[in-house]
């Protein structure tokens, strides 16, 4: 599954810095940046991204995760530091609903 | 017919007021043409010191919208706020050249909204002179300290960021921002909510309200729809319109989000619990 969950992470982030007004200097690879000074983004660029790929991961899954959710705003260790950090969340979170 | 208005709200004579609206203190509603459609519908609030001038023309207020202390709305083609709209303090909304403001919009605090400008001297050859109509569409945000200028349209849910100055149109699902304001591409400030889960997010909040607020409601909920019941009050909430309505009953329907409203009190209640950032239902 986390392949898949990879796979659908990298397309819509390539989407949407192709679509948007955030520059990417790096590649598209779990080591990218999502927060902090080294991230491409700012918090709404997040907020943006996050939803894109929410949306992606529903209609591939079709379920109804909800990613930018208390749990993972309030989470010790942020599930948004870089993007191997974000499929390793969704995959839990589908695992739950599951 | 239940309307709390302050003793030093002045308000002419042709303004027509619905019912269970807030008038504060020192408001001033001024007509200078008695020809003029002045109305106020129902559940709104107009806090202290808003003064709404009329030179002219007709002006109109929906239902369940908030004006914050200090504003400013002056008409003299038209001026038009449907339902469910939020303006900030000390904001000015001018409709010299007609200004709608359609279903939910929100105005953040200090927000101006022109349709003229018109003041340099023609005998010295000044030629900005405009009145044109300026449209703010259903469910658009534009945050606190922005301007718009006159004969702008701004599109369906789009968002304004913080001091942004606008002088053109914005088309619908855009976020806006800067001076001069340009859109921000690639920004998504809404997720796709099925009609389900929406359905299970009235239910949620119908049990919220009833543990906060009232303890006597009871909540029934059958096949596609909840219905709420306090005393002889009744709500329906439905993805569609039933085909059949029963009089005397609140329907909230979820796909169109309309509702047909009977005034009642737990309506009213429910409803305020609901439309400050929950979930918005227009009254047509």
């Amino acid at each position: 599954m986390r392949e898949k969950i990879q796979e659908i992470v990298f397309n819509s982030t390539k989407e949407f810095f192709e679509n948007s007004d955030y520059e990417l200097t790096t590649s598209i690879d779990n080591n990218l940046r999502l927060i902090g000074d080294s991230s491409p983004l700012d918090s709404m660029g997040l907020v943006s991204l996050i939803v894109e790929i929410e949306e992606s991961i529903n209609d591939d899954f079709d379920v109804e995760l909800v990613l930018a959710n208390e749990k993972a705003m309030s989470a010790r260790t942020s599930p948004f530091i870089n993007l191997e950090t974000l499929i390793i969340f969704i995959e839990e979170e589908l695992k739950i609903i599951s | 017919m239940n309307n709390n208005i302050d003793p030093t709200a002045q308000i002419a004579k042709n303004v027509k007021i619905g019912s269970h609206n807030h008038i504060g203190k020192n408001v001033l509603i001024v007509s200078k043409n008695k020809h003029s459609q002045i109305s106020i519908g129902d559940n709104n609030i107009i806090n202290d010191n808003v003064r709404i001038i009329i030179n002219d023309g007709n002006f109109e207020i929906g239902d369940w919208n908030i004006i914050h202390n200090d504003t400013l709305l002056i008409s003299k083609d038209y001026l038009k706020i449907k339902n469910n709209v939020w303006v900030g303090q000390n904001s000015v909304l001018d409709g010299t050249g007609g200004l709608t403001i359609k279903n939910g919009v929100r105005i953040g605090m200090q927000s101006q909204i022109w349709s003229h400008a018109k003041t340099g001297e023609e005998i010295e050859g000044c030629i900005l002179n405009v009145a044109q109509p300026t449209t703010i569409e259903d469910e658009v945000w534009i945050q606190g300290n922005c301007l718009i200028g006159s004969g702008i349209s701004i599109g369906y849910r789009s968002i304004g960021l913080l001091g942004s100055v606008l002088h053109q149109n914005i088309n619908s699902n855009k976020v806006f921002k800067g001076n001069p304001a340009k859109e921000v591409k690639g920004l998504k400030m809404y997720r796709k909510v099925s009609e389900k889960r929406k359905m299970r997010l009235m239910m949620d909040w119908s049990t919220e309200f009833k543990s906060i607020h009232c303890q006597d409601l009871e909540i029934m909920n059958n096949d596609n729809q909840v219905k709420l019941k306090l005393n002889s009050d009744e709500i329906i909430i439905a993805i569609d319109k039933p085909s059949k309505i029963i009089k005397n009953f609140t329907y909230f329907i979820i796909s169109n989000k309309q509702f047909i409203k009977t005034n009642s009190f737990l309506e009213r209640t429910f409803y305020k619990f609901l439309y400050s950032n929950k979930a918005r239902f227009n009254y047509n």
